[in-house]
C-alpha cells in the first residue's frame, strides 16, 4: 500500500499509522494549496460500536520544508480530544445525528491546530469538532451536511477538516503482495513453475469500500513558501515546497490496570512518517523500516542506496522473464538510478522536463515536492508527469493520481532517459500498472475541499 | 530548521528539582511513582520536530527507566519531559527495590 501497515511496528498501531499524503494547488481555489494526511487505515465501515477515531494520545503533524534542508520550516500540529456525553450507554449514538452538537451523539472528537514557524507557535483553530463516522441511514441520515459543517475556516480564508473519508488510494494489494503478480500481465509472470495463470485479468482495488481518517488543510500558498514569496515563476526555487506527515507518541506508555487505560509520559517521539508514496513500503528493507519511521527526512541519505539500487527493479526482469531486457541490462551495469534519486530525494532540476522543476537542492530527503507556481491542469492525467501533466505526481500528489503505476513505471526504467538519453525503456515499462484506476473507487472524489469522497456507511458496506 | 528540544543529560546531583533524587527514592518505595527497570522501551531516535507546543503539566507520576544499572544511567519521565541522570548508587538501589 502507499504506506498502510508498511513497517512492522507501526502495523500494530493503526491510530498513528500514516497512510497517504497529498499536496496540490487547489484546482477550485486559486492561490491556495491543499495538504492532506491520512491515518487509521483499512477501516471496515460497520466497525461499531467503537467506531474509528484519531488518537487523543497521538501528536499528528504536517510539515513543510521550504528551503530544501529536509527540516520543517512550517509545521501544523493536530491534537485531538474525545468527549463522552452519556455514561450509561454502550452506543456510539442513541438516535439520529443531525448536527455536530447532536445530543444523540455519544462520543465526539474535537481538535486543535497549531501552526509552528521556526519554533514560534500560533493556535489557528481550537476545539473544532470532527464529524462522526458514517454509521448508516438511521444514525447519520444526512452525512454530507455533517461533513460540510465540519469544514472549519480559519485565518486568511484557510480551511481545516479532520474526520473520516472514503479511502482514495487504489491498489491491487492482493496481486502485488502475491510476489508482484500484476494481473493485467500475470500470464507473463514466471509463476515459479506453478502455471496458475494463462491469460490477463483485470485488477482488483483492495481498498475499495474502506474508509480512512483524514487531516486536511487548505492554506494560502504564500504561507508555505520561503519568506512568504508570492510570485508566479515556476523556475524560481522559492516556488517549491517539500511536504511530509508524521505521528508521534510519548516515549513511555504504561497500562494502568487500576483504571484500565494507558498512562503516557515523556517527550513525543516520532513513530510514523510519510512523504512520497511507497518510499518506506517498497524501497526500504523490512529490517530498517521502523528506523526510517523514527527519523526526519534530513536523515534520508541513510536510505539513498535503496533508491539508487531498488529491489523492485531487480525483481521485475526475474519475475517477468524476457519482458524487461533493457532494465535487466541497466541493473547488470550497476549504474545508480539517479532518475529515482531526483524524483524521490532531491526533486527534478530545471532542464530535464520542459517547463518543470521541483528541485530543492542536494540534501537527500524523502519529501513530496510541489512546485506551487505550476497551476492545476484543466484535464489532469492520472499518470501525472509521466502523462505529460506537470501538475501531477511527482509534482506533489493529487487524490486521483495513479502513484502505483507511476512509480512502477519509473522503477522499470521509464524515467531513466532523464539522466541517460542513450537508454531505451522496455516497451512493457510504459504499460506497467496493477490494473486499477480511480474508476475502481466506489465513492466519487469531490471537486472541492476536502476532495476525498464521502465515507462509506456501515449499513450498506460491504455490499 | 533544526531544533532538538529533548532534555539534556545533567550530571550526577544536578537533576531538576521536581525530579530530585529524594523524591525519586520516596516514589520508588511506593508513593505514586512507577518504576520500570530494564524493560521499558526507549526509542533510539528522537524527532527534532515532534514536540507539542502546548506543554503538558509537569505534575503527575514519574516513570523511571534504569537504562543501565552498571553505569548508573537512569531516564526519568514526567509529563512531556525526559531527563537522564547518571547515578550508580541510585540505579543499584532502584534495581534492588524492583527485585522486591
Amino acid at each position: 500500500m502507499s504506506s498502510h501497515r508498511e513497517a512492522p511496528e507501526i502495523s500494530k498501531d493503526p491510530v498513528a499509522d500514516s497512510t497517504d499524503v497529498y499536496a496540490f494547488v487547489s484546482p477550485d481555489k486559486p492561490g491556495f494549496v491543499t495538504l492532506i494526511a491520512n491515518y487509521v487505515p483499512l477501516q471496515g465501515p460497520p466497525g461499531g460500536p467503537n467506531f474509528y477515531e484519531f488518537g487523543d494520545d497521538v501528536l499528528y503533524e504536517i510539515h513543510v520544508d521550504n528551503d530544501g534542508d529536509g527540516h520543517a520550516d512550517i509545521t501544523y500540529q493536530f491534537r485531538f480530544t474525545t468527549r463522552i456525553r452519556n455514561d450509561n450507554t454502550f452506543l456510539y449514538n442513541t438516535g439520529p445525528i443531525l448536527t455536530l452538537d447532536s445530543p444523540n451523539w455519544n462520543r465526539q472528537q474535537f481538535y486543535t491546530v497549531t501552526r509552528v514557524v521556526h519554533g514560534h507557535s500560533t493556535v489557528i483553530a481550537r476545539d473544532v469538532p470532527c464529524p462522526p463516522c458514517n454509521v448508516g441511514p438511521l444514525s447519520t441520515p444526512d452525512y454530507v451536511s455533517l461533513a460540510n459543517a465540519a469544514v472549519h475556516t480559519t485565518y486568511g480564508g484557510a480551511r481545516v477538516f479532520a474526520g473520516q473519508r472514503a479511502e482514495g488510494f487504489y491498489v491491487d494489494l492482493g496481486a502485488i503482495f502475491d510476489l508482484l503478480d500484476l494481473r493485467p500481465f500475470e500470464q507473463l509472470h514466471a509463476q515459479y513453475g506453478l502455471d496458475v495463470f494463462t491469460k490477463p485479468a483485470p485488477g482488483v482495488n483492495a481498498t475499495n469500500q474502506l474508509n480512512v481518517h483524514s487531516i486536511a488543510l487548505q492554506v494560502p500558498v504564500a504561507d508555505l513558501r520561503r519568506n512568504g514569496w508570492n510570485g508566479t515563476d515556476a523556475d524560481d526555487p522559492r516556488a517549491v515546497i517539500g511536504v511530509w506527515t508524521s505521528a508521534s507518541r510519548q516515549q513511555v506508555r504504561m497500562w494502568n490496570k487500576d483504571h484500565g487505560e494507558d498512562v503516557n509520559s515523556g517527550p513525543f517521539v516520532q513513530v510514523s512518517r510519510l512523504g512520497n508514496p511507497l518510499f518506506n513500503e517498497v524501497l526500504v528493507p523490512m529490517v530498517r523500516k521502523d528506523l526510517w519511521n523514527s527519523l526526519p527526512p534530513s536523515d534520508d541519505k541513510l536510505f539513498a542506496q535503496y533508491v539508487l539500487h531498488p529491489e523492485v527493479a531487480n525483481l521485475l526482469p526475474n519475475l517477468y522473464p524476457g519482458v524487461f531486457p533493457n532494465l535487466a541490462a541497466l541493473n547488470a551495469s550497476k549504474k545508480p538510478r539517479a532518475d529515482l534519486a531526483a524524483i524521490l530525494l532531491t526533486g527534478i532540476p530545471s532542464g530535464l522536463i520542459p517547463g518543470f522543476q521541483n528541485f530543492t537542492g542536494s540534501t537527500q530527503a524523502d519529501m513530496l515536492r510541489l512546485n506551487t507556481a505550476i497551476p492545476p491542469t484543466a484535464k489532469p492525467s492520472i499518470f501525472g508527469l509521466l502523462g505529460g501533466d506537470l501538475a501531477g505526481f511527482p509534482n506533489g500528489r493529487r487524490v486521483q493520481d495513479d502513484v502505483v503505476s507511476i512509480e512502477l513505471r519509473a522503477i522499470a526504467g521509464v524515467t531513466y532517459p532523464l539522466v541517460d538519453d542513450s537508454f531505451t525503456p522496455d516497451a512493457a515499462a510504459n504499460q506497467l500498472d496493477d490494473g486499477v484506476t480511480p474508476e475502481d473507487v466506489k465513492a466519487p472524489f469531490l471537486a472541492a475541499f476536502p476532495y476525498l469522497g464521502v465515507p462509506y456507511d456501515g449499513f450498506f458496506n460491504p455490499s | 530548521m533544526s531544533h532538538d528540544e529533548s532534555a539534556t543529560a545533567p550530571s550526577e546531583g544536578t537533576a531538576r528539582p521536581d525530579l530530585s533524587r529524594r523524591r525519586l527514592l520516596a516514589g520508588a518505595a511506593g508513593v505514586g511513582v512507577a518504576v520500570v527497570a530494564g524493560s521499558a522501551v526507549v526509542a533510539q531516535h528522537v524527532s527534532s520536530t515532534a514536540q507539542p507546543t502546548e506543554q503538558g503539566s509537569t505534575d503527575g507520576p514519574v516513570t523511571v527507566h534504569v537504562r543501565d544499572a552498571r553505569t548508573g544511567t537512569i531516564a526519568l519521565f514526567q509529563g512531556e519531559r525526559r531527563v537522564e541522570v547518571t547515578d550508580r548508587q541510585l540505579a543499584a538501589r532502584l534495581t534492588s527495590l524492583a527485585r522486591g
